[in-house]
């Protein structure tokens, strides 16, 4: 390794916590020895836990600050940063949370986590202009069986697994809309956004109401989803 | 025109998130260009980007990055760079910049932006990669002065000859930041006004203008609070020599009301008057 790329690895190693101390380092001429190794030491700390608050305000007031930064610290030591922008730092919590003891003793606390990272993900995902129900009004009888929907970018589905509960996210204009789905219309929405023809939505419905009751809780779910602005073409 | 043929913005402000709604709803603000901090917006989609949209409709915007790591050992960031260069295709921005630094090592990143090792080493290879940037981008980088808390022993040039040859050799242009300057120039114990005046003035396109918090024997770059009195009076001395440049308030943490930040855009805007009417005598 060069000169200098053995420098900066040295540098990292101690800010991440693999090195107690640096030296060959010279601190601000006033200030104790040291200062200058741990002023970046606990800027990196503070800089990711704060970001972490800012992904995840919820779970922060559920837990508290103090609990919080327990999670914070325990999290940075397990995911260190790997890409070079921190809006993508805190992606993996919710799964940390699942996994990381005590916290997996609390599966609500993943579950908020998930929520809220999917609550990001669909407030800066790409934009598309959405289709409404009017977009259906042409569509031969014949053509419906094989209809079959693109979601818009922002879409986001998430299953809490403590009260097992199924909810969607996605953006409406700039605003993220929230939404808890009945587990029917979850199931359907999840095969038609893998791709299934309407006609396989409405076998995954049978499923769950009833071959009878199916095709009318097709299309009533349908004009949910157009209607909220979750479809951006057929 | 400015230097190298960018435009004299004027006076400026960092745009932050809490001040969209003042700056796109009220009456236009005195601001004459918004600095956006790049990686907020290099997201697919959705409100920063549409808000940044609106004001760049309205204003000349730059665009000021902090991840770029320009003096990182490992393979320039592709993906980086590709969304990087998306956001410029989408916003148009009068120039761009990022900081003299590294921020990170072996696959890590520290999100903070690292001093470097001032060697003859680091100086070709930092030249290298501007160089790689910018024939990449097809423009020219700014490049910021860091502030820092811990130099190398290992560095056997100083930090302004390090930046004034990177300048020349890269044919790059440099973005002045008085209070990172004042900073390290306490921490470290070097002549502020030396450092600045070691620059090729030629190339300084852009000035900062920032807050610290003074801890007594050292100084912290928290970009939290008004600028102080000593930085104002750097960064007057410094245009009173080398001119009037595109200068910006940069407030990063601790927003105040959008009001408070343009009283402080107006005492620069004072102080470029004076040093004008000197330079005209």
């Amino acid at each position: 390794m060069s000169a200098l790329g053995e420098l900066e690895r040295r540098l990292v190693d101690g800010i991440i916590g693999r090195a107690a101390a640096l030296d060959g380092v010279t601190d601000p001429v006033q200030a104790a020895a040291g200062t200058g190794f741990r002023i970046y030491v606990e800027a990196y700390r503070l800089r990711l836990l704060e970001a972490l608050g800012h992904d995840y305000p919820k779970l922060l007031a559920r837990v508290g600050a103090d609990e919080f930064a327990r999670i914070g610290r325990a999290y940075i030591a397990a995911h260190p940063s790997r890409q070079a922008n921190l809006r993508w730092f805190g992606r993996a919590l919710g799964d940390f949370l699942g996994h990381a003891s005590p916290w997996r003793d609390d599966p609500v606390l993943a579950d908020v986590a998930h929520l809220e990272w999917a609550e990001n993900e669909a407030f800066d995902a790409a934009d598309a202009p959405v289709i409404g129900p009017e977009a259906l009004a042409a569509l031969a009888p014949e053509a419906w069986p094989g209809l079959v929907l693109s979601f818009h970018p922002s879409l986001r589905r998430v299953d809490a697994k403590a009260e097992t509960a199924a909810w969607s996210f996605w953006r409406q204009g700039l605003d993220v809309m929230t939404r808890r789905l009945d587990l029917d219309e979850a199931a359907a929405l999840d095969a038609a956004r893998q791709g299934a023809p309407f006609e396989a939505v409405c076998r995954v419905l049978a499923s769950q109401v009833g071959h009878d009751a199916a095709p009318a809780r097709a299309a009533g779910l349908l004009r949910v989803w157009l209607e909220a602005g979750l479809v951006v073409g057929v | 025109m400015n230097v190298f043929g960018l435009p004299d913005l004027g006076f400026g402000l960092g745009l932050r998130p809490q001040h969209y709604a003042e700056i796109l709803d009220g009456p236009s603000p005195v601001v004459d260009w918004f600095e956006a901090i790049s990686e907020n917006y290099m997201v697919p989609g959705g409100r920063p980007l549409a808000m940044l949209e609106r004001v760049r409709e309205r204003w000349p915007v730059v665009l000021h990055g902090v991840g770029l790591s320009i003096g990182g050992t490992e393979a320039l960031d592709r993906d980086y760079l590709r969304d990087l260069e998306r956001l410029i295709r989408r916003i148009r921005p009068a120039w761009i910049s990022d900081h003299l630094c590294f921020t990170g090592a072996a696959g890590l990143n520290t999100h903070d932006l690292l001093p470097l090792p001032y060697t003859e080493e680091a100086l070709r290879h930092v030249i290298r990669r501007v160089r790689e940037v910018q024939d990449l981008l097809g423009r020219r980088l700014l490049i910021e002065n860091p502030s820092s808390y811990l130099t190398w022993d290992a560095s056997s040039m100083s930090e302004a000859t390090f930046l004034a040859e990177l300048a020349r050799e890269a044919d790059c242009l440099l973005l002045l930041d008085v209070n990172n300057v004042h900073v390290s120039a306490f921490n470290h114990g070097f002549d502020a006004d030396a450092y600045i005046a070691a620059l090729p003035a030629g190339r300084i396109a852009q000035i900062h203008v920032a807050g610290h918090d003074h801890l007594g024997t050292h100084i912290i770059d928290t970009h939290d609070q008004a600028v102080a009195d000593p930085v104002f009076a750097l960064y007057a001395r410094t245009i009173g020599k080398i001119g009037t440049r595109p200068s910006m308030i940069e407030r990063d943490d601790r927003i105040p009301p959008l009001g408070e930040l343009i009283d402080e855009l107006d005492r620069l805007r004072a102080l470029a008057d004076e040093a004008g009417g000197e330079r005209a005598a």
